[in-house]
């Protein structure tokens, strides 16, 4: 039996057997990842000192903040310590030693401090947020509460507000225009909680208007961001929400709320927000955290999505997202030019990550690479569990230092430290 | 006729090496687009040696067959289950390319975009999924929660009641509809799908529920929601195609966080099997046997919880809470004197606890030993001062042996400590009406009414007794 092929079918398979055979199929797939963060350590770049008063109990310092309260020249800072009760003032004399001095005990679980002339006298005042139960509670239990400065760095305690759900972060900005400081509040609560302003309408008066009910608010930032001459306040909410609003002001103290950025991964655990002109185009930026340890189950721990975000302010209320770097239990982003190199970096500690092992970053920098990337370097592994730091000149050598702050919540309670100041090591 | 045979032989052995070119050049095309886009595999230092080998073996059979898409998504699954994210990304959009009509891979990449916070970028693969499955319910719910953040409400809406058309109470969407209603400033209309959500499922949507009844004046309704809510008022709808990826996951941490998870919704015993799989996976994890014992307990086993604190406690003996755990069963089945023993050897190795030097204050109490019960509730106190329940118990000895003032000024310090601490709230209440303290008790029974934690029943009480006193 002889098979005949016709030579149409013949060459049909022929062609696109060649075909298929000599053309290489080339493939563009969507939605490409972020890139993997770039990773180095940099042990030696600064020395950490234990700086404020000796401890037995395990220390709850909420935030640190930097400022020369005094006015004297020399860079303090002022400390939350939010299971002792107390605001403490870091003062630094011109030895360069720290002196911890209480502003104000019996403050209801202190968690947030700024400093502001909030009453226009020509000295510093300190406006702190209290949560008064700093673990999970729906009781609105919260407050606010101004130190009232005589000039003489003695303080005075002014409740502002009260009865409210858990403060976790208060502003002083002029919302109205009327020249006086108003006052922006975020209330974390635990099922229920709020973003308020408050008109000042007299000496130590304040008038509350409710932006928005809404759990888990861990930080307002206000600044004008959408270039329209009236601030803004920027809002970041955690819990089931993972979401940062903007509530843009029309110069008259009305507020249109609209989301800006927004996980649907209900355990995206956001932790802290700054804002800060990153990319040095003239607009206020967001840079985020997430990296809140609890969940589901007893043991708080990292989780492979925390680390440190950037929204991009575009100027006309809407930004652009991008992720900077994987930082497990990221806290506390703090925005400054790091390495004196004309550019902004990044500054973040972790709260909550696997400390038994011997390479869980505590102290991080994403160094800014300029092409709107970032390198991560590893400053520290210890002491673990810290939850706040600022960056100013301590020193007065005109390079930045570093002021951490402690809360250990995991035990076991080695390598922790309460307040540290991180300075430069001399050849660096 | 001999030429017609040859000619339909011919077609079937053209169609053969035809299906068979098209199917080899199928899987050269797979095999191509794989090459070409798998990322490195991950370092192997500080692996799990099982992940690491895993992780080894289904890359090379990715790259190089046989069955390439099939090793392909186990890879990806695992790289997923095991927090590299960026790897899981990377092949689910490869599977996304080769394996076009599976939506479980858009599913999977687009939970995760969106998840990070590319929110734009996530809404055409969800998209896709709904093409390819119109029924799987989390994608849209995700989808809506996507529309939702980025503030395109209409599109939201349109998502959430494409879903109520089919399943009316599914309260996901329900709560998803009151969010957009809240956005768009419609209290009346989300309080109404809030309370439906509530219906269908009770732990969705009191914590903006209660708001809306607090703004609109409807307190006692608001108190009620939050007499509910116990431990956060919120889960996430169950997604199954994302859920199911922990049976490959290699961290103790992550498996126990999904237990916590099932958990949470009710899922008790999936709960259980993947407690014993963390504990499995990190034997040394004393939170872990902690939590397994409290699933146990959940389900009314306390044999089992028992043998868990008991591993606890041996696994970490300075960890307090699990001779709490082993403590309570003993006191539940009645063997007070074992409960002894063991608050006893719980007190030598946690000395500074607040729990264990209550509880000995408390069995001391409770043996007509008030006086030296003292010591042990000063310790907690002195120990932990942001707790409240040291000085309740300090006040309750005073109590007892008669010193009234001592015990209020216990209570006061309960309250500086906790400011709503309900045993406190009610006990100082309850003494100001018996001594006759018309305004403080007035100013504390105002305190216990606007504190959640206090019930109806116990305001009820105080507010007979005060008016009984009273008025």
């Amino acid at each position: 039996m002889e098979l005949q092929i016709p030579i149409s079918v013949f060459s049909l398979t022929s062609l696109v057997f060649l075909l298929t055979a000599c053309n290489r199929p080339t493939t563009t797939l969507d939605t490409p990842a972020p890139p993997l963060t770039r990773a180095e350590v940099d042990l030696d770049r600064y020395y950490g000192s234990a700086i404020g008063k000796t401890f037995d109990n395990v220390p709850w310092v909420a935030h640190v903040r930097a400022f020369d309260l005094n006015q004297d020249g020399l860079m303090d800072a002022i400390g939350c310590e939010a299971k002792d009760n107390e605001v403490v003032w870091l003062r630094q004399d011109d030895k360069g030693k720290f002196e911890e001095i209480i502003l104000a005990s019996e403050m209801q679980a202190p968690v947030h401090a700024e400093v502001y002339d909030l009453d226009e006298d020509g000295d510093f005042d300190v406006l702190v947020s209290c949560m008064n139960i700093v673990f999970p509670n729906n009781d609105k239990i919260g407050a606010l509460i101004a130190l009232e400065n005589d000039g003489h760095e003695n303080f005075t305690k002014r409740i502002l507000l009260e009865g409210v759900e858990r403060v976790t972060d208060a502003r002083a900005k002029d919302m109205d225009g009327d020249g006086d400081l108003d006052l922006v509040v975020g209330q974390f609560g635990y099922d229920q909680g709020e973003v308020r302003w408050m008109k000042k309408v007299g000496k130590w008066k304040y008038e509350s208007q409710s932006l928005l009910h809404l759990s888990g608010l861990i930080n307002v930032c206000v600044n004008d961001f959408n270039k329209d001459g009236h601030p803004d306040i920027a809002a970041q909410f955690s819990q089931q929400w993972e979401e940062i609003h903007l509530f843009e002001n029309d110069g008259k103290g009305n507020f249109a709320d609209k989301i800006i950025w927004g996980s649907t991964n209900h355990d995206f655990a956001l932790s802290g927000m700054t804002e800060a002109d990153l990319n040095q185009d003239g607009l206020p930026d967001l840079v985020f955290t997430n990296g809140d340890g609890f969940g589901p189950t007893l043991k708080p721990g990292p989780r492979p999505w925390h680390g440190i975000q950037w929204l991009e302010n575009k100027g006309d209320g809407s930004f652009i997202y991008s992720r900077i770097g994987d930082l497990a239990g990221a806290y506390s982003p703090v925005v400054n030019d790091i390495d004196q190199d004309g550019d902004q970096d990044i500054l973040s500690v972790s709260g909550f990550n696997d400390w038994q092992k011997p390479n869980a970053e505590s102290l991080v920098w994403f160094r800014n690479d300029r092409d709107r990337g970032f390198t991560k370097v590893t400053l520290a592994y210890e002491p673990v569990q810290l939850l706040s730091i600022d960056f100013a000149d301590f020193d007065g050598d005109g390079t930045g230092e570093i002021v951490s702050g402690g809360f250990p919540n995991i035990p076991p309670y080695d390598r922790i430290s309460r307040f540290t100041i991180w300075k430069e090591t001399p050849d660096r | 006729m001999k030429k017609r045979l040859s000619i339909v032989l011919s077609a079937i052995v053209i169609a053969a090496a035809l299906i068979g070119v098209l199917r080899w050049d199928s899987q050269r095309r797979d095999a191509i687009v794989i090459e070409a886009h798998i990322p490195p595999t991950p370092s192997i230092k500080h692996l799990n040696p099982e992940f690491a080998q895993r992780v080894a073996d289904l890359d090379k059979r990715a790259v190089e067959g046989p069955n390439r898409i099939d090793s392909l998504a186990s890879l990806s699954q695992l790289y997923h289950a095991n927090g590299y994210i960026n790897h899981a990304w990377q092949n689910y959009r490869i599977l996304i390319e080769i394996d076009e009509k599976n939506p479980l891979w858009p599913h999977r990449l687009a939970t995760i975009v969106s998840g990070l916070g590319q929110l734009s970028d996530s809404v055409a693969l969800y998209q896709k999924v709904m093409k390819l499955d119109q029924k799987y319910i989390p994608t849209r719910i995700h989808l809506g929660d996507t529309f939702l953040k980025l503030n395109q409400y209409d599109e939201a809406k349109k998502v959430f009641q494409s879903i109520l058309d089919t399943e009316p109470d599914n309260p996901y969407a329900l709560f998803g509809q009151a969010r957009v209603a809240l956005a768009q400033d419609e209290t009346a209309r989300a309080k109404h799908l809030l309370e439906s959500a509530r219906r269908a499922n009770g732990r969705i949507g009191g914590d903006l529920l209660v708001d809306i009844y607090e703004t609109l004046g409807e307190t006692s309704k608001a108190r009620a929601v939050l007499h509910d809510v116990t431990w956060s008022s919120h889960i996430d709808i169950p997604d199954p195609w994302v859920d199911e990826i922990v049976s490959d996951c290699f961290d103790s941490f992550e498996v126990a966080m999904a237990a916590g998870k099932a958990g949470r919704a009710g899922e008790t015993a999936k709960a259980i099997l993947l407690m014993k799989k963390s504990i499995t996976l990190d034997p040394l994890d004393h939170y872990a046997y902690d939590h397994l014992a409290q699933l146990y307990l959940d389900q009314g086993k306390p044999g089992p919880a028992k043998a868990a604190y008991e591993n606890c406690t041996k696994v970490l003996p300075t960890y307090d809470e699990g001779w709490a755990g082993l403590i309570s069963i003993e006191k539940k089945a009645g063997n007070h004197l074992g409960a002894s023993k063991l608050i006893d050897q719980a007190l030598v190795n946690c000395p500074t606890s607040l729990v264990i030097n209550n509880l000995k204050g408390e069995w001391l109490l409770n043996n007509n030993r008030p006086l030296e019960a003292i010591p042990y509730f000063q310790t907690a106190i002195r120990n932990n001062p942001q707790f409240a329940t040291g000085h309740n118990y300090l006040a309750s000895v005073y109590i007892k042996i008669g010193q009234n003032e001592k015990a209020l000024e216990e209570l006061q310090k309960a309250l500086k400590a906790e400011p709503s601490n309900p045993l406190a709230l009610k006990l100082i209440t309850i003494f100001y009406i018996l001594s006759g303290h018309q305004v403080q008790a007035e100013s504390y029974l105002k305190k216990a009414i606007s504190s959640p934690r206090i019930s109806e029943e116990v305001i009820r009480n105080l507010q007979t007794t005060f008016n009984n006193r009273f008025k």
